[in-house]
């Protein structure tokens, strides 16, 4: 199902941090949301996710405004978010955390189903189910914190750079997962690594200081002046 | 007499009393877990139980375990109100002032307990017998209220790991964003979690009028929130177990002091318990902060 995000803005307290920003992530796809520290990327993920207030704007699940529903029932309507710093439920295995993923009641009859869904994308995480999350390695913890997120079922996942603190070869194999997930959700991701962002998405949008700058087709993102120099380092 | 025989009834009555101790710092445990937040206001709650202990059984017949029941619900009741009426306007990041609002809660608990019961000491007598156990006299009602004490902990912990609703407490004390992000809704949450800590705290209040049938009075409840408070830190704020077997730890401790003081004789034996209770609370916190487990 598609994401429309229209003329968002929120900030914290009395400061604003996201200034008209509209995206739009078509059903099936994956859009990438490129921008240095601090430019808002969690800020517009978690406006969207509804953990933090908007302020003006409106988010439309396909065509259902779910501006100001908490998140709750976002995840019930089919939103689900891979959070900055992944936030497992560290003393509880990797089985637990998963059937916690499932929690809201649409999700909980499909739970075997989706756990052969997740498995078979992450099989380390089949290895490691009796395992506690907060014994995972980093990039275990990151594939657990994406399968949790796909428990629930949703039609658009939000993820907040899973690339952050991996090892390429790790960032690589969660990359490669995130590609195959095209026929199960439309994605929204995250990132300050453009370069394998790129790689696997169809659509881009560039944030800095809380506006979006640059908008294209991976492709021609990739060509551009401003994104080579500030994102690809060439 | 040898020496066991003297204090083997002081190891048993200590081992009664720490699951009653126990069952009440589980409550206190969980709503920290939860909600983070200090409930100061414990004892009041233990004062309500034990008035709802005295006048359901000298006003309508009703005995404490039947009255436990009431004591839930009621307890319940009141702890989803403090909730809604005090914790969550105030804004949970806002720790100091929920901090002097549950003081203030207790102190206008304790005063309407004295308008409304009067002053004075109450306590009321019921017993079903007692038996002899190894030259022990061990009374049914107290074995009986140990005993539930522990059934309740069991089932809370049950409860906690087997059923949605507990495994969203659990998800919350864990990390209340993710919580989030799971579809939890953990505004209600906070609310369950008051609700069922207040609850089995004024429930463990009826439990505690079977070991002091004349203690009952408006001000009772102030050194109950402080080992509420020592039990709860030594297993581990947030761990339901780790409360209730902290529970045990300090019944048998402070039992045995009172046993020690009495001997040696130069000391008030029951202050003596308390300070033993403030000492814990000092060494634990110097020497294991996080306590004997984790939920
Ligand atoms: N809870 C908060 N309270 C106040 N300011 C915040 C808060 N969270 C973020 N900010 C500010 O909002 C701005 C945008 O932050 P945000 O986390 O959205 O950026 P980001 O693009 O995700 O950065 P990064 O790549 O470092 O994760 C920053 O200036 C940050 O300091
Ligand atoms: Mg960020």
């Amino acid at each position: 199902m598609a994401l429309l995000v229209k003329n968002l803005e929120s900030g914290y307290g009395k400061l604003k941090i996201l200034f008209d920003v509209s995206l739009k992530v078509e059903e099936g796809s994956i859009v990438t949301l490129l921008g240095p520290n601090g430019a808002g990327k969690t800020t517009t993920l978690l406006t969207t996710f509804g953990v933090v207030k908007p302020w003006s704007g409106s988010v439309y699940l396909g065509d259902v405004d779910v501006t100001h529903l908490p998140p709750h029932k976002k995840v019930d309507l089919g939103i689900a978010l891979v959070p900055e710093g992944r936030r497992l439920f560290p003393e509880m295995t990797v089985v637990e955390n998963l059937a916690l993923g499932a929690y809201v009641k649409r999700a909980r009859d499909k739970v075997d189903d989706t756990l052969e869904l997740v498995y078979g994308l992450f099989p380390i995480l089949k290895e490691r189910r009796w395992q506690k999350a907060g014994t995972l390695s980093g990039g275990e913890q990151q594939m657990l914190a994406i399968a949790r997120a796909l428990m629930s079922r949703p039609k658009v996942l939000l993820i907040d750079e899973p690339s952050a603190g991996l090892a390429p070869k790790v960032v690589e194999s969660i990359f490669q997962a995130l590609k195959q997930l095209r026929s199960e959700a439309s994605v929204l991701l995250a990132e300050q690594n453009a370069g394998v962002a790129l790689e696997i998405c169809d659509y881009g949008y560039v944030l800095e200081n809380g506006q979006i700058v640059l908008e294209g087709a991976a492709g021609d993102l990739a060509n551009n002046e401003h994104v080579k120099k500030s994102y690809l380092g060439v | 007499m040898d020496f066991f025989s003297q204090i083997s009834p002081f190891l048993l009555s200590g081992l009664l009393l720490g699951s009653i101790y126990g069952l009440s710092a589980t409550g206190l445990s969980l709503i920290f877990g939860v909600l983070k937040v200090a409930n100061i206001a414990h004892g009041a709650f233990i004062m309500l139980g034990a008035y709802v202990a005295y006048f359901a059984l000298t006003m309508w017949g009703v005995v404490p375990f039947v009255s436990a029941i009431l004591a839930l619900a009621l307890g319940g009741a009141l702890g989803y109100l403090v909730y809604v009426a005090v914790v969550k306007p105030l804004g949970l990041k806002n720790e100091l002032n929920i901090l002097v609002a549950l003081f203030a809660l207790f102190l206008l608990m304790a005063e309407a307990a004295r308008i409304l019961w009067g002053p004075d000491f109450v306590g009321y007598t019921w017993t079903i017998g007692s038996f002899s156990l190894g030259g022990l006299i061990i009374e049914y009602t107290k074995l009986a209220g140990a005993l539930l004490a522990l059934a309740i902990v069991i089932s809370l912990e049950v409860f906690l790991r087997k059923t949605y609703a507990g495994r969203a407490i659990r998800a919350v004390v864990q990390d209340s964003v993710g919580a989030q992000v799971v579809g939890i809704n953990v505004d209600r949450v906070y609310a369950l979690a008051a609700a069922v800590g207040i609850g089995i705290t004024t429930l463990a209040g009826v439990f505690i009028t079977l070991f002091i049938p004349v203690g009952i009075n408006p001000y009772m409840g102030g050194p109950y929130t402080l080992m509420g408070f020592v039990i709860a830190v030594l297993g581990g704020l947030g761990s339901i177990m780790g409360a209730y077997l902290a529970g045990l730890v300090f019944g048998l401790i402070t039992s045995v002091g009172y046993f020690a003081f009495s001997e040696l004789g130069f000391a008030e034996p029951s202050q003596m318990a308390l300070f033993i209770a403030f000492l814990m609370l000092l060494l634990i916190l110097l020497f294991k902060p996080t306590g004997l487990l984790r939920i």
